[in-house]
């Protein structure tokens, strides 16, 4: 019934005392402000991955041989090769598969007019670019027929066709230099995600059977070093996989049990990773959180148990007048969850802002991730409610005390 | 809120019996009323008076329902409140009495009308219209031009006329006042017991605290207390 008149008492009792009652909020700014940015942050990295690994394309495994991207070389000596791939995409039991590419990876470097750059050479047929939704920004890719004739063609990544001739269009036709074979630049496409990932961004795409006649060391012609099998939209990602593994053990003529030999994933259990990860890190801020708001709290409950000493005269004329402890029970319940209310909402707009300038910088340096800030309609809601209940919870015990004073006490009281 | 009847002229509004209030300091006694009995009308207006320490403040508490005796009873237009309840007795403060107490009590940054219209908004009254009944009682007590000011803006003796126009607020059975002068100059004293006895002859029933003769003088009925005792009345 007068909680309007409750709500209103405690926000000119706040604006009274501001200084005093901003640093009462502190330890609730800084819990909520916490919980609003790590839920934010979570949630805009998040979205961030998933466009990025959408623009990948999601129904894609991953397989590599242990040996060759782990450090025990010398376990197996299994791998790829093209026949391989052909026999995969002809399985009965693969049916969804819709192309694989089948990489070839060595560092090198590559020059032209007179500069020299270290690059990714990736070989791979055709089936590289359809599977890793890299499109010609300028030129064109290479055919199955190029392919397979070994054409010294190449097909560079966008950044590093503009740092290397200013714009896409002005690499196409050129001619440059890898370990002294000359090739033809026949088209830019666009970046792999994360500008490459972490072992570097100048990609640049040749045919396989190229590498293997010009760049590869003579051990390591035919071999494949990773595939990247893409399948139908609709298919179950897990029991797809179980199937390829099993087909890729037959055709390898390995023993059932050997799983070691693989290295396999799929990008949905990257996200899952990524999910598990920011999990960790946000029960952990939370934790941090938790201990801020009950310093905060407490804070609140000095501060309450002051004020109801303060106005203890308030008190007793009020009960004199016609309150009943309830009354002034809720009355004081009201002025510290307003406080702590109000602590709440100046942390989360301070942790929004924060997120936003941290989204800010984060563009100013790497313009071409294009992160998108979002708001996190639950985290709102929940640092709300939570501030909220931090203020009646730690309110409890001081508004308590104030509802039980006598009136003739409280009247008298000095 | 609670439905206490209205009493007939000639009934008693208050009637107490033996009634006792003891403080403890530790294990020392304080007699502070040893077995009063009084009986008050409706429409009089009693002075309690009596040396410093002889117990009026401690009786009209218990009179005013703020404070329980510790033994005796006490009848409320008909009613033994001797045994109601915290909550009850809240209600009934809030709905038939009245309060004026010398040092005036009001809410500090918080305007005249909102301190006049405090004790309807404990009874569930919309605060507009609390506003309104707090601005008729304003005007009554002449201070129609001070409605949105504040204690600190305000003389002692308008100070104590927004405390009355609060105690008349929700048109108590009684009104008491715990030395409504002591803290005035006698001539804002004067303005005041005129006001008090002005609400006396509209039918008022008035128990006052005073241990000024000529403040007394403004009451028909005398009460005399020594030691916690009715000496003469
Ligand atoms: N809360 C209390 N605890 C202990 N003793 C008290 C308390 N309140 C009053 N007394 C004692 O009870 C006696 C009566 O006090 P009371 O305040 O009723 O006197 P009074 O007649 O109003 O005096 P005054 O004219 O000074 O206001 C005094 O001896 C006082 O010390
Ligand atoms: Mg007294």
């Amino acid at each position: 019934m007068m909680l309007a008149t409750h709500i209103q008492t405690s926000i000119k009792q706040l604006l009274a005392n501001k200084g005093k009652a901003f640093l009462t909020m502190l330890g609730i700014i800084i819990g909520i402000g916490s919980v609003i940015m790590i839920m934010t942050l979570g949630e805009i990295a998040k979205q961030f991955l998933l466009s990025q690994i959408t623009q990948f394309g999601t129904n894609v495994v991953e397989i590599g041989i242990t040996g060759e991207l782990g450090p025990f070389q010398s376990q197996t000596d299994v791998y790829f090769t093209l026949d391989d791939i052909k026999a995969l995409e002809q399985s009965s039991l693969l049916t969804e598969i819709t192309g694989i590419s089948s990489a070839y990876t060595l560092s090198s470097t590559l020059e032209y007019a007179g500069d020299s750059h270290a690059v990714s050479v990736w070989g791979d047929t055709e089936a590289a670019f359809s599977v890793n939704n890299l499109n010609p920004v300028a030129g064109r890719v290479y055919t199955a027929a190029e392919a397979d004739r070994a054409d010294r063609s190449i097909v560079l990544t966008e950044r590093f066709a503009e740092e290397v001739f200013d714009t896409a269009i002005k690499a196409i036709g050129k001619t440059i230099r890898i370990n002294g074979t000359s090739f033809n630049v026949l088209g830019v496409v666009n970046d792999l995600p994360f500008g490459g990932g972490p072992i570097g961004g100048n990609y640049v795409f040749i045919p396989l059977k190229t590498a293997y006649a010009y760049l590869a060391p003579s051990e390591d012609v035919n071999k494949i070093t990773f595939i990247l099998v893409e399948f139908a939209e609709g298919t179950e990602p897990a029991g797809f996989q179980d199937r390829l593994l099993f087909e890729i053990k037959r055709i390898k003529h390995l023993d059932n049990d050997q799983d070691d030999v693989f290295f396999v994933a799929n990008r949905q259990q990257f996200l899952d990773i990524f999910d598990n990860v920011l999990l960790a890190i946000q029960l952990f801020v939370a934790a941090i959180a938790a201990i801020s708001l009950i310093v905060g709290g407490i804070g609140i409950m000095n501060i309450m148990l002051v004020t109801v000493k303060e106005r203890t005269k308030e008190i007793g004329l009020r009960k004199a007048v016609g309150a009943k402890n309830r009354s002034i029970l809720i009355q004081f319940l009201i002025e510290a969850a307003v406080l702590t209310t109000v602590g709440g909402i100046i942390g989360i707009v301070g942790g929004l802002g924060l997120c936003y300038l941290a989204v800010m910088v984060v563009n100013a340096v790497q313009p071409d991730w294009q992160i998108q800030f979002v708001l996190v309609p639950l985290a709102i809601g929940l640092a709300c409610g939570v501030s909220m209940l931090t203020g009646i919870g730690f309110g409890l015990y001081p508004a308590w005390k104030a509802s039980r004073l006598h009136p003739i006490e409280a009247l008298r009281y000095e | 809120m609670p439905t206490s009847p209205r009493p007939s002229k000639t009934e008693a509004i208050i009637r107490i019996t033996t009634l006792t209030k003891t403080y403890w300091n530790g294990a020392v006694a304080i007699p502070a009323v040893q077995g009063v009995d009084l009986t008050v009308r409706p429409g009089e207006f009693i002075a309690l008076m009596g040396p410093s320490g002889s117990g009026k403040s401690t009786l009209m508490n218990l009179l005013a329902f703020l404070d329980a005796p510790s033994s005796g009873s006490y009848w409320f237009a008909g009613n033994n409140i001797t045994d109601f309840s915290e909550d009850y007795l809240a209600d009934l403060r809030n709905s038939v009495l009245g309060f004026v107490f010398q040092q005036f009590h009001l809410l500090p940054r918080t305007t005249a009308l909102d301190n006049v219209a405090l004790p309807l908004l404990y009874t569930g009254v919309k605060r507009k219209q609390a506003r309104l009944r707090a601005a008729e009682l304003l005007q009554k007590v002449g201070l129609g031009d001070r409605v949105y000011h504040r204690p600190n803006e305000l003389s002692g003796g308008q100070q104590q006329r927004v405390s009355i126009a609060r105690a008349l607020v929700n048109n108590p059975m009684v009104l008491f006042c715990d030395e409504p002068t002591g803290n005035l100059d006698t001539k804002t004293s004067g303005d005041i017991m005129k006001l008090i006895s002005q609400l006396h002859h509209e039918g008022k029933t008035i128990i006052m605290v005073t241990h000024a003769e000529e403040i007394a003088d403004y009451a028909e009925r005398r009460v005399q207390l020594r030691d916690g005792k009715i000496v003469q009345s």
